[in-house]
């Protein structure tokens, strides 16, 4: 007999925690604790100890006391933010940290609730470099509770300030969204497209129309005010708690969003073009933090265990709809052994390739299975973490140039003053606060229609003066600005001591000849014609009836049709108009009666 | 570039509670006290199919360390644990670990527990060793 070694790998299946043994289990493993996958199908040990941050986030108390839980942990701007609870004080805080990783120190922006008996989960988003934040005790069907905040991005609060609810339900004025005056009781807040949207909320300030769990409501463009009419429905039951929307997540195109029975995707891009369309209609997720994007899918943990769906179906039709794909048939035992399964944790590792799932085993045991989205196999479920995770959250770096800018100028110029005004010029001076720096010079031509400024002139650094000329006669003003290694500082002007007047005179445009004006039956009122010869052919044409300007129109044209309620006779006259000319004297008048 | 992992918590250290922690950041325990140790279990190998009768004479564990080990096999035939063996060295390195020992089954699956984590390790492989006295048609 001839002794052969086989091996039991490689181990490319991952983890299958539940299978009939008679089925080839080659490259499967039964557990696998503390692993993760690394290069191409290597097992290796995972790093495991919990680096704790040298931060303690202090309550308002006089005698300030760190807080008892943190709840919540993200980017914001190019920092972070971390929300605690203290069951001391039974407040939730929000602080502010312009380090990223968290070694140093940070600013205490406020409370955000108050009289809060538990740690809620919070959801937030972010927008225009603003913090909204909500939560899924905000509302339910017996009260609204506590109002979703709204964070500046600089403001802070003290002395029992807290910070100020976000007001929606406004309503379209000319398709121009206008501010609301309802404080928004969301469950759940997230950026999407440009817009904000909410969940759990509808209208007023009574449970009654207030708690809408099963409704979403999104913001126009850029984080616009919220509108009462721009909303959408994801459950079939109104105010139904069992049809509540917990959670959202984006998986590439695709805002997806999951309640307790279902799983909706939303793609489109403003409010005429958002379109629902449900995924997942029988497991829906377990709780508003068991969902996770990881690049173009969004995966969820459902009561069987996870699931993912892909933002964009196979197909570039993007009315086709993508697959509630089913990932949890190798992880069955662990699944069944969950409890508590509202508190379960999703986030994405993206050193690792995992997706982690943090969950209550029981017994105090609190641990993780991990998803490896690469390889698509499971791995762990690990030691017990020894703590209750609230919260898991990623905050990259913000990488910035190593390159350090110049120095701006230090100052804009001042003391501007104009001189020496000529048929076609004048001097302009001023004083420079950096002798280093440039100055632009702009220039703007007070004309019938108005004259855009333009940079006239970039004076090197250290003068102080320049030189219009050419100038057509006309009113004008002019600006200054310093610049220096390509900064600049305030513009400077247009003040009365830079506008002024050339001294010399327009020239004046010849008048339209040949007017005639005929009129015809027309309803309601009659129609008269008028046309003319122009003169000079770059001018406009101003028409006045009966003394009385009617109208100006373009550049050669030589007609012009109107109806008139005048009766009797009527005289017309046209007059050349243009930039740089005196308007020409009126042309001869042209009768014409009205019956 | 490593992008940071952070887990907020309502854990106590220090005396001081709501601390939070940034995560995966050196091979100990998560927490001090509690047990971090890898452990690995393979599925039944049926080199006779299912009901095939073989002898089985090791398994062995090959990984590389980076900083020894310490690591204990166990093989089990038609699901009961055979006599374990533990291996410890401080050896970093490519390593080969080979528990030998005589057993007549069907099935084969073995498990490696480590009884420390000194530095990180990458699995090789994880094989058995084994000859078929009469088989049975997979």
């Amino acid at each position: 007999m001839t002794l052969q070694t086989t091996s039991f790998g490689p181990f490319t299946r991952g983890v299958i925690d539940s299978a009939n043994p008679a089925v080839e289990m080659t490259g499967a493993l039964r557990h696998a604790r503390e692993f993760y996958m690394a290069g191409m199908q290597e097992l290796a040990v995972r790093p495991g100890l919990l680096q704790l941050l040298p931060v303690l986030l202090l309550d308002d108390q006089t005698a300030r006391q760190p807080v008892t839980t943190v709840v919540y942990i993200g980017p914001f701007q190019s920092g972070a933010v971390v929300i605690g609870y203290s069951s001391i004080t039974q407040k939730t805080y929000l602080y502010y940290f312009s380090d990223p990783t968290f070694q140093s120190g940070y600013l205490t922006v406020g409370p955000i609730w108050t009289g809060m008996s538990v740690a809620p989960d919070v959801q937030v988003a972010e927008g225009l470099g603003e913090l909204y934040i909500a939560h899924t005790l905000a509302a339910d069907q017996n009260g609204l509770y506590w109002n979703t905040a709204f964070w500046d991005g600089v403001s802070t609060f003290t002395g029992g300030a807290q910070l100020p609810p976000l007001l929606v339900n406004g309503t379209y004025v000319n398709g121009i969204p206008t501010a609301g005056t309802d404080v928004a009781y969301f469950l759940g807040v997230i950026a999407f497209e440009t817009a904000l949207w909410g969940w759990g909320y509808g209208s007023g300030n009574t449970a009654a129309n207030g708690f809408r769990p099963e409704l979403i409501k999104f913001s126009p463009p850029d984080f616009g005010l919220f509108q009462g009419t721009d909303s959408i429905t994801l459950g079939d039951e109104v105010r139904s708690i069992r049809q509540r929307v917990l959670g959202g997540a984006l998986a590439g195109e695709a805002l997806v969003l999951a309640g307790t029975e279902f799983v909706t995707r939303i793609t489109g891009f403003g409010r005429n073009s958002w379109y629902k369309q449900p995924v997942d209609r029988s497991y829906g997720a377990v709780g508003p933090k068991a969902i996770c994007s990881v690049g173009d899918a969004v995966y969820y943990w459902s009561p069987r265990g996870l699931m993912r769906i892909q933002g964009a179906p196979a197909s570039t039709a993007s009315y086709q709809l993508p697959r509630a794909e089913v990932l949890f048939d190798s992880t069955v035992a662990t699944a069944a052994a969950q409890v508590n399964p509202e508190k379960t944790i999703l986030v994405f590792d993206p050193d690792r390739d995992q997706v982690l799932v943090f969950y209550d085993a029981g017994r105090g045991v609190r641990q993780f299975l991990a998803y490896d989205t690469r390889r698509n196999v499971y791995l762990g479920p690990d030691s017990d973490i020894g703590f209750v995770v609230y919260c898991a959250n990623t905050v990259r770096p913000v990488i910035n140039s190593a390159g350090t800018p110049g120095i701006g100028p230090s100052g804009p110029p001042s003391n501007l003053q104009t001189s020496a005004i000529t048929t076609g010029g004048a001097t302009a001076t001023w004083t420079n606060a950096d002798p280093l720096a440039n100055t632009i010079i702009s220039l703007s031509q007070s004309l019938i229609n108005g004259g855009a400024p333009f940079v006239y002139q970039i004076v090197p650094a250290g003068t102080t003066t320049v030189t219009f000329s050419g100038l057509i006669p006309g009113t004008y003003s002019w600006t200054a600005q310093a610049s220096r290694n390509g900064q600049v500082s305030a513009i400077v002007g247009p003040t009365t001591a830079t506008m002024f007047t050339t001294l010399g005179t327009l020239a004046q445009l010849p008048p339209p000849t040949n007017v005639v004006a005929t009129v015809q039956p027309g309803s309601p009122n009659p129609i008269i014609g008028i046309t003319w010869m122009n003169s000079d052919p770059s001018a406009f044409t101003a028409i006045f009836i009966n003394g009385g300007f009617l109208v100006q129109v373009g550049q050669g044209l030589a007609s012009y049709v109107t109806q008139t309620t005048d009766r009797g006779t009527i005289g017309i006259t046209c007059q050349a108009v243009a930039d740089g000319f005196r308007p020409s004297v009126l042309s001869a008048v042209a009768s014409v009666t009205i019956p | 570039m490593s992008v940071p992992l952070y887990l907020g918590s309502n854990q106590v250290v220090n005396g001081n509670p709501g601390t939070f922690f940034l995560y995966g950041y050196a091979f100990l325990p998560p927490v001090a006290g509690q047990p971090y140790l890898p452990f690995l279990a393979t599925w039944d190998a049926t080199p006779g199919g299912q009901s095939g009768v073989c002898i089985f004479r090791a398994i062995t564990l090959t990984f590389s360390c980076t900083n020894g080990y310490n690591i204990t096999l166990t093989p089990l035939v038609d699901g009961v644990a055979l006599a374990s063996q533990s291996f410890n060295s401080v050896a970093a390195g490519e390593q080969k670990l080979e528990h030998q020992f005589i057993a007549r089954g069907s099935r084969i699956s073995a498990l490696a527990q480590w009884n420390t984590l000194p530095g990180g390790f990458r699995i090789r492989d994880f094989t058995h060793t084994s000859g078929v006295l009469r088989s049975f048609p997979k």
